[in-house]
């Protein structure tokens, strides 16, 4: 996987780095005032924290800042190596909508932004039940428009309800769910997540539909994934493709659980 | 990760023209997807087939431009096929006891059923099926040909004798398949569109195929006729191509032909085609051929133009109805390459320029 373009770099740093580093509770040992060592396990809890639950002298602000900086880069990595293979060439997939569900700091519209480029234009629909992620997925968006790396017409927005979403007129182009590491969440329900991408995608339109799930290779944190696969196939769906492998295109290789399902367009 | 290309698992648009030639067909395709070049195409393949096979549509001009794709295949309007059909059987008009082309669908049906007519054309092919009147199809189905194709949008319904889709499957038609792509504007010119798409459309927009083609559409002030005289005839004179006018009377468009005529050298096709032209005109415009074209709103259905001035848009904006906001769809979407929209004849109001898309799509 080719390095960060430089946009990605400079936005990271505005919005996560920077106002890390310069908090006033940083020092050499810690980040916000807390140990450096122990922020993915106390704080971040490998990604399952309540990011909206203060904690010590830790705001939810603060929290999903941090997550950010311990966990966005691996997600980006893995994200962008889909992306890049699923768009390749991207004619017929022109234009595609695309849901983050548990979109944590962008991470999905990132990615996908350092793959299509500024020529390519897309709809990104953001869904995190905390608001300090919203609140922190907005600012990597709006940070990622100023340094025009987004199509013009390329579409953001930020929600807290997948249900909620008004996806405007009908659109007959591919619409992709990203589900990145949100079934590991203790409280997810796999059955009703399937239920509302159904029913999301029926109000965005006819045309084809994937969902692009990612996550650790745990067998803990995987367990709901064949409630989830087992109704996306109820659903309609088919699955393409289903591993458990090593990702060694980013900093510290790990073993990763991905599949990828797909819908064809209605006639 | 090992992932598949999305595009290699998004089937293409399929085939239409060779379908099974035995049987009824309904596809549905927005602005560009080609439904007019496929019906003459299902025409003369049905031809080859030594199937006897007539494409009707609402519009004398887009019938007379389907004969001219086709290199001759039988084509008609509804209301000439129809009323021949009619009289052919009868001896007798066929009934229309409130107002010329509006005819009494149940006594028609009932003078067919009583004669026991049995349809003796093997194949009917309809374009822009949604200006039809519902209960012709009815018709059609039962005693018009053996076998119908329709192509229609419901999305670009422009008249006010028209067809759902649920109206074309009660015919009885089979459920309907879709053209999926848009193969005719450019990305620009398919933004601009798609601001017009109602959210209470049935269809979504095509796919756009095309790329982006480098000329964003423009908004361009005009304050008489000669101003816009002068556009279109430095755009004709800089690109060429085909070029169409479209206007809202029928005077204006009469007016704008002999401007043109005046400005531009004596061997340029300027031709015009309103609603009002008289029967057979159509046939003396060479659509295809590098010109221009000035047509009325009402005529300009289902044709396309590699450039397109338009300036009958106050009238639809703001769009308060469905059919305001589709008639801007459609007329959008008639540009190939480069769409200019008047801003003249009346000036737009302050309202209606903010009802425009945005000028990163539309310039000022």
């Amino acid at each position: 996987m080719p390095a960060y373009p430089g946009w990605l770099d400079r936005v990271i740093d505005q919005v996560v780095n920077d106002p890390i580093n310069a908090d006033c509770r940083t020092t050499a040992n810690t980040y916000l005032g807390w140990p450096r060592d122990t922020v993915f396990f106390e704080v971040i809890k490998g990604g399952q924290a309540d990011f909206d639950a203060p904690q010590k002298e830790l705001a939810g602000p603060d929290k999903a800042l941090l997550y950010a900086k311990y966990n966005q880069s691996r997600h980006l990595d893995e994200l962008r190596c889909a992306f890049d293979q699923l768009f390749k060439t991207s004619v017929l997939s022109n234009r595609p909508t695309v849901v983050d569900l548990g979109c944590g700091p962008f991470t999905a519209g990132l990615s996908l932004a350092s793959v299509l480029g500024p020529e390519k234009m897309f709809r990104y629909y953001g869904v995190d039940r905390y608001e300090s992620m919203l609140a922190l997925g907005n600012r990597m968006a709006e940070a990622t428009k100023a340094q025009g790396c987004l199509h013009p017409q390329t579409h953001l927005q930020f929600t807290d309800d997948l249900s909620d979403i008004d996806f405007g007129a009908v659109r007959g182009e591919l619409t992709i769910f990203v589900a990145s590491y949100l079934l590991a969440s203790p409280t997810l329900d796999p059955e009703e997540l399937v239920a509302d991408i159904l029913a999301a995608h029926k109000r965005i339109g006819p045309g084809p539909c994937a969902v692009l799930y990612t996550n650790s290779s745990n067998p803990k944190a995987r367990e709901k994934f064949p409630a989830f696969s087992d109704s996306l196939i109820a659903g309609g769906f088919q699955s393409f493709r289903e591993k458990v492998e090593r990702f060694e295109l980013t900093r510290n290789p790990k073993d990763l659980h991905y599949a990828l399902f797909f819908k064809s367009a209605t006639h | 990760m090992k992932l598949p290309l999305l595009d290699d698992l998004i089937e293409e648009q399929m085939q239409i023209y060779d379908a099974p030639p035995d049987k009824n067909l309904f596809v549905l395709g927005p602005p560009g997807s080609g439904k007019t070049t496929m019906a003459v195409h299902r025409t003369q393949y049905l031809k080859t087939l030594k199937r006897r096979a007539v494409l009707i549509t609402k519009n004398r001009m887009l019938a007379a431009l389907a004969a001219q794709l086709g290199s001759g295949p039988t084509t008609s309007t509804m209301n000439t096929f129809f009323t021949r059909d009619f009289f052919n059987r009868f001896n007798f008009p066929a009934p229309q006891p409130v107002k010329r082309f509006q005819y009494d669908w149940p006594a028609v049906m009932a003078q067919y059923e009583d004669e026991k007519v049995e349809p003796t054309l093997d194949h009917l092919i309809i374009d822009e099926g949604q200006n039809l009147p519902a209960d012709f199809y009815a018709w059609a189905v039962r005693f018009g040909a053996k076998n119908v194709t329709v192509f229609a949008d419901e999305d670009q319904t422009t008249d006010h004798q028209r067809a759902s889709i649920q109206d074309i499957r009660n015919a009885p038609m089979p459920d309907p398949i879709r053209l999926k792509e848009n193969h005719r504007n450019t990305e620009e010119i398919a933004w601009v569109a798609e601001h017009f798409h109602h959210r209470a459309n049935t269809l979504p927009p095509g796919i756009i195929r095309r790329g982006r083609g480098g000329s964003v559409p423009r908004l361009e002030p005009i304050s008489n006729w000669a101003d816009a005289v002068n556009l279109i005839a430095n755009g004709y004179r800089n690109r060429g191509g085909t070029i169409g006018v479209i206007v809202h009377k029928v005077r204006d468009a009469q007016e704008l032909q002999s401007q043109l005529r005046a400005s531009l050298p004596p061997d340029t096709r300027i031709d015009v085609y309103t609603h009002e032209s008289p029967k057979g005109s159509e046939h003396q415009i060479k659509l295809m051929m590098p010109g221009i074209t000035v047509l009325t709103s009402l005529a300009v259905i289902g044709l396309e133009f590699d450039t397109v001035y338009l300036q009958d848009l106050f009238r639809s904006t703001p769009e308060k109805t469905t059919d305001e906001q589709r008639r801007l769809y459609m007329l959008c979407a008639r540009a190939r390459d480069h769409l200019t929209i008047f801003n003249g004849l009346p000036p737009l109001t302050q309202q209606q320029l903010s009802r425009l898309p945005a000028p990163n799509l539309l310039n000022r």
